[in-house]
C-alpha cells in the first residue's frame, strides 16, 4: 500500500520544553489512524506538527513522498492540502454556516456550493441550519460545522483534533461511524487525536497510544485492549486490576484466585513476581463460584454493573455483571476466573 | 536509616527511595540520589518512587525537589511518585517557596547578570527585527502575487476595509484637524500681533498645516484607531485558531488578511489628509477672523498667493507611507499575539506605540531629505 504520511523519528518542542521525542509512524492512503493518550501526552503537537503549525527540532515528516517538514525547514500549512478539524472549532464568525462549510470551495459555482452544504449539513445533523451564525449554536453543533467544514473539499487527508469532544454519546457513536464511512467511501486518510478511547476505537483502523510524548504502542484496537505491550496501555486502555502472582512454569502463573494458563509462553524465570491484568469481563458471577469476594463499590451502567469487589486478601478487582444481578454494596457474591489469555507485568 | 535503591533500565530509571528522610539521614543518600540523576539522559524517564519511605521531613522534600526540579527544568522527564496526601501537600508548599526563593536570589544578583540581561533583550531585540522583516517580505511576495494574478485581489476586503478605516474616522480626524488649527491660529495670532505682521498668519496656517500638521495627526488618529483594530483583530482570529483554519484550507493570510488592510489604507490615507488640510485651515482661518478680524475673502485670496500646491503634494504623499507603516506594524503586531487573551491587550498597545513612533521617525527623514532637495 502507498505510504501516504510517513512520521519519522520527530522532535517538537512547546514552550522550550520537548514534547515530542522520537515518534515515527507512517499512514497508508485510505486507513483511518488514532492517536490516543492522556491529555498533555503531546498527541495535539504532533497533529499540529504533521499540519505544518510547529517547526521539527529532529526527525523529517514527509508528506506524498516530499519532505515536508524537517529541522530548519516547514513547508507552509496552506501547501499541504490537508483538512483539519480545530479543538476550537475556530469557524469564521463574520459567515453563516453554509458559507462556513463552502470557505475551501473556490471554484465551484454558487448553486453546486449550496448543494454542498445542504449535503454535509444533513450528515451532520443540521439540515435547514444554512442561514444561522456559529455564536447562535452551542458547542456541540460548532464541533459538528467544523467537521462539515474540514470534510467538503475532501481533503487527500484530514486531521481531526478531538473532533467529537462536546457531543453526547448517541450523537458521537452516529456521528463516528458516520465519519468512518464517508472517509472509507471516499478513500480520504483520516488522522484522530482523543483522548477517548471509544471515539478511538469507533473509528480508527489503527491506533497510538501515547505517553509523554512517545507512542507506547502501534496496533489495533482488538490488540490494545487483549494485548497490551505496556503496563501504561493496560491501564488506559479499558478497566482493570492488576493482580500479584508468582510465575510457576512457563505457561502458567499462580495467583490468589488460583493457576491461570496462557497461552504465550512467559519469558520471566520460574518464580518471579508479576502482575497479571483482570479485566472485568474475566471475573465471571458464579453463585457456585470459588472465590468469595465482598462488593465494596457499584456503577451502573445500564445493560451490566460494574462491580469492585474485595478478596478475602485485600485486593479488589473489577467485575461487569448483567444489570439484573443487582447487589447491594457490602453484599457477599462467588465469582469465578475465566482468563483465557494473560497479560502480566513485572511486579511494582 | 535513609536509603535508595536504583534500577536504570532502558529508558526508565526507577529510584525508589525507603526509610527515613529525615535532616539526620538525607545527607546520606543525597549524593547518591545526585549521581543516578546525572547519569540519566534526557530521553529517559526518571520515577523516584517515595511510598516506603516512612518518614519524610522538610529537608527530605527539599532534597527531592532541588534534585527533581533542576532536571525538570533542563527538560528531563522527572516524576515523583507514591507520595501519601500529606507528602503532596509537603511537596507542593515546598516547591512553592523553592519558586520564590530563587525569584529573590536572580533580584540580588550580580553586575555580570545586569549585563547579561541587556545582552539576551539585545538579542531579543535583533531577533525581533528580523521577524518583522520577514514579514514584509512575505507581504511583499503577496503583493508580486497580486500583480501576478490580479484577479486574486480581493476588492470586496478592500473597500470594506477603505470604508472602516477610512469614511468612519472622517468625523474624529475633522474634530482633531479643527482643534489643530484653531491652536495654531491663537498661538500664532498672538506673536504676529506683536510685530503687526498678522496677515503672515496665513502663510503659517497654510503652510504648517499642510506640510506638516495634518499628515501626523492623520496618521496618530489612524494608529490609534485602525493600527490597533488590526492588531485586535488578527489576534483574535489567530487565538480561536481561524487564521490556522485558513491555512489548511490553502489561503495565505498574507494575501487574504494583511494586504487587503495595508491597501486600504495606503489608498484612505492621503485621502483622509486632503480632509484633514480643508478643515485645519478652515480652523485657523475661523480664529484669523475673531481674534485678528481677518475676513474670511482676504484670508482665502492671501492663502491662493502663498500656499503653493507642492506643500500640499508633499502632506498627501507622506500619507501612503505611514499609513503603510501603521498597517504593516498592525498586523505584525496581530500575528505576534500569543495563545492567550492577555497577549491581545499588550500587543495593541505595542502595536500603537511602534507605529506613531515609526510615523514620527518617517516623517523626520521626510523633513531631511525634502530639505536637502530644496522641495
Amino acid at each position: 500500500m502507498y505510504t501516504l504520511l510517513n512520521i519519522d523519528n520527530i522532535e517538537c518542542q512547546y514552550r522550550g520544553l520537548s514534547v515530542v521525542r522520537n515518534l515515527s509512524f507512517e499512514v497508508n492512503r485510505g486507513s483511518i489512524v488514532g492517536l490516543l493518550g492522556p491529555s498533555g501526552c503531546g498527541k495535539t503537537t504532533v497533529l499540529r506538527a504533521i499540519a505544518g503549525f510547529e517547526p521539527l527540532l529532529s526527525g523529517q515528516i514527509q508528506l506524498r513522498g516530499i519532505t515536508a517538514s524537517k529541522p530548519g525547514f516547514t513547508l507552509a500549512p496552506e501547501k499541504r492540502k490537508l483538512g483539519m478539524v480545530f479543538q476550537d472549532y475556530a469557524l469564521f464568525p463574520h459567515l453563516n454556516l453554509a458559507d462556513n462549510i463552502c470557505f475551501g470551495l473556490r471554484k465551484l459555482t454558487a448553486q453546486q456550493k449550496q448543494q454542498t452544504a445542504g449535503q454535509l449539513l444533513e450528515l451532520v445533523g443540521m439540515d435547514g441550519m444554512e442561514h444561522r451564525y456559529a455564536h447562535e449554536l452551542s458547542g456541540g453543533q460548532q464541533q459538528r460545522i467544523a467537521l462539515a467544514r474540514a470534510l467538503a473539499p475532501e481533503p487527500e487527508i484530514i486531521l481531526m483534533d478531538e473532533p467529537f469532544s462536546n457531543l453526547d454519546i448517541e450523537l458521537r457513536e452516529r456521528l463516528s461511524v458516520d465519519v468512518r464511512n464517508i472517509l472509507k467511501e471516499r478513500g480520504i486518510t483520516g488522522i484522530i487525536v482523543t483522548h477517548d478511547q471509544h471515539e478511538a476505537f469507533a473509528i480508527a483502523d489503527t491506533i497510538g497510544v501515547m505517553e509523554h510524548g512517545r507512542i507506547l504502542q502501534w496496533d489495533t484496537p482488538y490488540n490494545l485492549y487483549h494485548e497490551p505491550a505496556e503496563r501504561f496501555v493496560a491501564d488506559f486502555i479499558g478497566q482493570g486490576s492488576f493482580l500479584r502472582a508468582t510465575v510457576l512454569s512457563a505457561s502458567s502463573l499462580e495467583t490468589e484466585l488460583g493457576i491461570i494458563n496462557s497461552e504465550h509462553t512467559l519469558l520471566w524465570p520460574k518464580g518471579t513476581q508479576v502482575d497479571v491484568l483482570i479485566r472485568p469481563d474475566d471475573i465471571i458471577h458464579d453463585p457456585n463460584g470459588s472465590i468469595p469476594a465482598i462488593i465494596s463499590q457499584k456503577a451502573f451502567k445500564g445493560a451490566e454493573i460494574l462491580y469492585t469487589l474485595q478478596l478475602a486478601t485485600g485486593s479488589t478487582l473489577l467485575s461487569l455483571f448483567p444489570s439484573h444481578h443487582n447487589h447491594e454494596i457490602g453484599e457477599q457474591v462467588c465469582v469465578n476466573i475465566e482468563a483465557d489469555h494473560v497479560v502480566a507485568f513485572p511486579a511494582k | 536509616m535513609a536509603s535508595i535503591n536504583v534500577n536504570n533500565n532502558n529508558d526508565v530509571c526507577q529510584i525508589t527511595c525507603s526509610g527515613e528522610w529525615t535532616l539526620n539521614q538525607v545527607a546520606k543518600v543525597s549524593s547518591k540520589l545526585k549521581k543516578a540523576l546525572a547519569g540519566t539522559t534526557k530521553d529517559s524517564v526518571v520515577n523516584i518512587d517515595i511510598t516506603s519511605v516512612e518518614v519524610f521531613d522538610s529537608a527530605g522534600a527539599i532534597l527531592l525537589l532541588d534534585c527533581s526540579e533542576k532536571y525538570i527544568g533542563k527538560g528531563y522527564q522527572v516524576h515523583i511518585t507514591g507520595a501519601s496526601d500529606e507528602q503532596q501537600s509537603m511537596l507542593a508548599m515546598y516547591k512553592k517557596q523553592l519558586a520564590n526563593v530563587d525569584g529573590k536570589q536572580e533580584q540580588a544578583s550580580s553586575c555580570m547578570d545586569r549585563f547579561e540581561r541587556i545582552g539576551k533583550k539585545l538579542v531579543d531585540y535583533v531577533l525581533g527585527s528580523a521577524h518583522f522583516f520577514s514579514f514584509l517580505g512575505e507581504t511583499f511576495s503577496a503583493l508580486i502575487y497580486y500583480i501576478v494574478h490580479p484577479s486574486s485581489i480581493r476588492f470586496k476586503a478592500i473597500i470594506r476595509n477603505i470604508e472602516d478605516a477610512g469614511v468612519r474616522a472622517l468625523p474624529i480626524i475633522a474634530l482633531t484637524s479643527f482643534l489643530i488649527g484653531v491652536v495654531i491660529a491663537y498661538q500664532s495670532a498672538v506673536q504676529l500681533e506683536k510685530f503687526g505682521a498678522s496677515i503672515f498668519i496665513v502663510d503659517m496656517i497654510g503652510i504648517s498645516v499642510t506640510r506638516e500638521l495634518s499628515p501626523l495627526i492623520t496618521a496618530i488618529v489612524v494608529a490609534g484607531r485602525s493600527g490597533s483594530s488590526y492588531t485586535a483583530q488578527l489576534g483574535v482570529m489567530k487565538i480561536t485558531e481561524e487564521i490556522d483554519a485558513m491555512r489548511t484550507m490553502s489561503f495565505d493570510p498574507y494575501r487574504f488578511l494583511v494586504l487587503p488592510r495595508i491597501i486600504a489604507l495606503m489608498i484612505a490615507m492621503p485621502l483622509m489628509i486632503f480632509f484633514a488640510d480643508l478643515i485645519g485651515i478652515f480652523g485657523g482661518m475661523f480664529i484669523a477672523n475673531i481674534q485678528l478680524n481677518m475676513s474670511y475673502s482676504e484670508f482665502l485670496s492671501r492663502l491662493q498667493s502663498v500656499l503653493e500646491t507642492k506643500h500640499v503634494w508633499v502632506g498627501i504623499v507622506k500619507g501612503p507611507f505611514f499609513a503603510g507603516l501603521i498597517a504593516a506594524v498592525g498586523c505584525y503586531r496581530g500575528f505576534q499575539v500569543s495563545y492567550n487573551t492577555e497577549s491581545i491587550g499588550r500587543y495593541t498597545t505595542i502595536s500603537v506605540v511602534n507605529a506613531i513612533f515609526l510615523v514620527i521617525a518617517c516623517d523626520a527623514a521626510f523633513s531631511v531629505v525634502l530639505t536637502e532637495l530644496g522641495i
